[in-house]
């Protein structure tokens, strides 16, 4: 038992957390390496670097094209993605000694994220189980992410609700993690399952559709700005292949 | 999956002329692999799509295709889907090839099948592309996957077919020297019996201000549209040629793959050293003129590098067009009520709004030269444009066009009796299209078709002295 504890608390977290910043480096490092040959912009695209970088911006953040084709998508992934970041936040207490005062701000809308973290994944999930073309896509990894984040959620919820955790315990765990002095709780009970799908869901990340929050940066018809008239575009392997 | 409306393969003489395989090489499999990984390490646009596709389907509700066939396999979703199946089956997670292929690890006859006829029935029109959170470009993908079928010598009917006339004759419908200069010798007799003006149509003249590249169909079948060019060109006074060597604005290469995008488009380079014009126009085209615009630069080099050049800026007829209209060239020459017989409507093509920006300069010509012009629903115009059905030569890849019934009904919610468009492709497949729909008498033009007949009136006049040139109204 000592020695399962050891390597689910200590060994896979730190591996999980290399895994993560690792993949994530490695996935950038490819795109940024796999060449642009030709301007697609996408009308309407702004004509300079910083116009193209603002729509990015805004797309990233408010995802304006999604709102005005599919507002109930647009409610059920906005809901998703701000509860999860509030709720991220919020986990920032029990690495952070003493916690910051904006932390234990957060604390009660976090709360309130945790329980529609759940429900947005809900809505998502049973979005792709009614409608014919995206039932036709949607792959087992689709489900896959859903379940990890379902459990996720839920177990979080469940060691607040129903199965209480020793926090003080947890917190010790989890300061000793960020600074490399090993600490064991002693009943983590449900807090096992949390941790190890987490742990899942951090080691599967870089090597899922999940990285599109990043990927979405790199994509050209979204990124370029639309300036082929006056500033000249080399295709870096023009000519590799002439006849 | 073979119904109505499947892909036909390429002729093997037309894919010859490409320096394609002419038909599935034995060692596909290989050869598909080889393509494939290529590409994927080549465009940005194509990784980026296949990493980043959530598979939320939003695509789906903006495919033209999807929306008419209902075969959860054309949406854009699933287009990309079907890439990144392959790349499942080549590559590992962490992107090296695989070496062991067992079961499910192969590409296969099915998935092969299903390449061919899935990503050649799709329209490259990006309606998905614009609606996509994540911004997947779906066409990125179907394009490398045409290029990668052609590499195994599955090369689609519509692109080899043009592509192949272009490289022999430098038109994409394969009209010899002489079939050009009979067409616009046919133009200048027709221009002059009906307007009684020697309104000229040159061939191959050094020198001149304008290089006109007219789509090819212009010079081969309906000369509406070409009359149109003709029209304003001699009433603004520019002197203007075309080239037997690129006598086409329009670029099916792009279809196929990079290389025959880049030869092709070094026949308007070929021409423009030969005849030394001042600038280059594009004629009536929606994907030519997003090759023009936005790649001609990267493949051949700027325009400028020719030593006459006024501009290394490729121009668009509608926004030369545009730009004589605005410093007041047609003033009192142009007339609207010669449209009077219908009510227009401007049907944006892809290439040209989604691809290129060329949103409002055929607008303004439109609403100068008729004086009835309304829009299709907000949803299928400007940049949210649905295609016509002809995209990416799909009019010649198979039996019947797919895809154009968006806009049939966004035609019939608009009231118009005309659809004008500026895209010779689109102008080919709309009548089809709209055929499917006899509620809908209508007839389909070019923008420049109408600009030139507002002009008509004044040149007649000049043919007869004794009434003076028309007051017609020009400004806006």
């Amino acid at each position: 038992m000592e020695t399962w504890n050891i390597i689910v608390f200590l060994i896979l977290p730190h591996l999980a957390a290399a895994g993560l910043v690792v993949g994530l480096a490695y996935r950038i490092r490819v795109w940024l390496r796999t060449p642009v040959p030709l301007k697609i912009p996408l009308t309407p695209t702004p004509e300079t670097r910083l116009g193209a970088a603002r729509r990015l911006a805004r797309q990233a953040l408010g995802l304006p094209n999604l709102r005005r084709r599919s507002p109930l998508l647009w409610l059920a992934t906005m809901s998703f993605h701000l509860a999860l970041l509030l709720v991220l936040l919020r986990h920032l207490r029990y690495f952070l000694d003493p916690v910051p005062e904006w932390v234990l701000f957060l604390q009660k809308p976090g709360v309130a994220a945790g329980y529609v973290l759940p429900a947005a994944l809900l809505l998502l999930l049973s979005r792709r189980l009614v409608s014919r073309p995206l039932l036709h896509v949607s792959r087992p990894a689709d489900y896959f992410i859903l379940a990890l984040l379902l459990g996720v959620s839920l177990s979080g919820l469940a060691l607040r609700l129903l199965f209480r955790t020793d926090l003080l315990e947890v917190k010790a765990w989890s300061l000793g993690l960020v600074s490399f002095s090993p600490f064991l709780p002693g009943e983590p009970g449900l807090f096992t399952l949390h941790l190890s799908v987490v742990l899942v869901l951090a080691a599967y990340f870089p090597f899922s559709k999940l990285t599109h929050g990043l990927g979405l940066f790199f994509s050209p018809a979204l990124s370029q700005p639309d300036d082929a008239l006056w500033t000249r575009h080399v295709n870096p392997w023009d000519g590799e292949e002439e006849e | 999956m073979n119904g109505a409306g499947g892909p036909q393969p390429a002729r093997p003489e037309d894919l010859r002329t490409l320096g394609l395989p002419a038909a599935l090489v034995p060692d596909w499999p290989g050869r598909f692999a080889e393509a494939f990984l290529r590409l994927l390490g080549r465009h940005r646009s194509l990784r980026t799509a296949l990493d980043n596709c959530v598979r939320c389907g939003v695509c789906a509700g903006a495919c033209p295709v999807y929306i008419e066939t209902g075969d959860p396999g054309d949406s854009p979703a699933a287009l990309v889907e079907l890439a990144r199946q392959a790349r499942w089956r080549l590559v590992s997670f962490t992107g090296r090839p695989r070496r062991f292929r067992g079961p499910g690890r192969t590409v296969n006859d099915g998935l092969l099948a299903r390449w061919f006829h899935y990503f050649h029935r799709c329209l490259l029109c990006r309606r998905c592309a614009g609606a996509c959170p994540l911004g997947v470009d779906p066409a990125e993908v179907v394009l490398a996957a045409r290029e990668v079928l052609a590499e195994t010598g599955l090369g689609g009917r519509g692109a080899a077919t043009l592509a192949a006339a272009a490289r022999r004759t430098g038109n994409s419908l394969g009209l010899s020297a002489e079939a050009v200069r009979d067409a616009c010798l046919d133009l200048e007799k027709e221009l002059f019996q009906s307007t009684g003006v020697a309104v000229r149509a040159p061939v191959d003249e050094k020198g001149c201000e304008v290089l006109f590249l007219p789509p090819a169909a212009d010079l081969a079948g309906n000369r509406a549209g070409l009359a149109g060019c003709a029209l304003v060109f001699h009433a603004a006074g520019v002197s203007w040629t075309v080239s037997t060597r690129a006598a086409d604005a329009a670029n099916y290469g792009w279809f196929l793959g990079y290389r025959h995008l880049k030869r092709i488009n070094r026949n308007v380079f070929l021409a423009v050293d030969q005849l030394r014009p001042r600038v280059v126009v594009w004629g009536e085209t929606g994907h030519g003129w997003r090759v023009a615009r936005n790649f001609s630069d990267t493949l051949s080099g700027p325009l400028a590098g020719m030593a006459t050049l006024l501009t290394k800026r490729p121009l668009h007829i509608c926004e030369f067009t545009e730009a004589l209209l605005l410093k007041g060239a047609f003033k009192g020459r142009l007339d609207p009520a010669a449209n009077d017989g219908w009510t227009v409507t401007y049907h944006d093509p892809c290439h040209a709004a989604r691809g290129a920006g060329l949103l409002d300069p055929p607008r303004r010509l439109l609403r100068a030269a008729v004086n009835r012009f309304v829009e299709m629903p907000g949803n299928t115009i400007r940049e949210m444009t649905a295609c016509c059905g002809a995209g990416a030569g799909r009019l010649f890849e198979s039996d019947r066009t797919i895809g154009g019934n968006l806009r049939a009904r966004a035609f019939a919610a608009s009231g118009a009796d005309f659809l004008a468009t500026t895209c010779d492709d689109c102008r080919a497949a709309l009548p089809k299209v709209l055929a499917e729909r006899p509620d809908l008498p209508a007839r389909v033009g070019g923008v420049l078709e109408l600009f030139g007949r507002a002009l008509r009136p004044y040149l007649e006049s000049l043919g007869l002295p004794e009434t003076g040139p028309g007051e017609a109204d020009d400004e806006r």
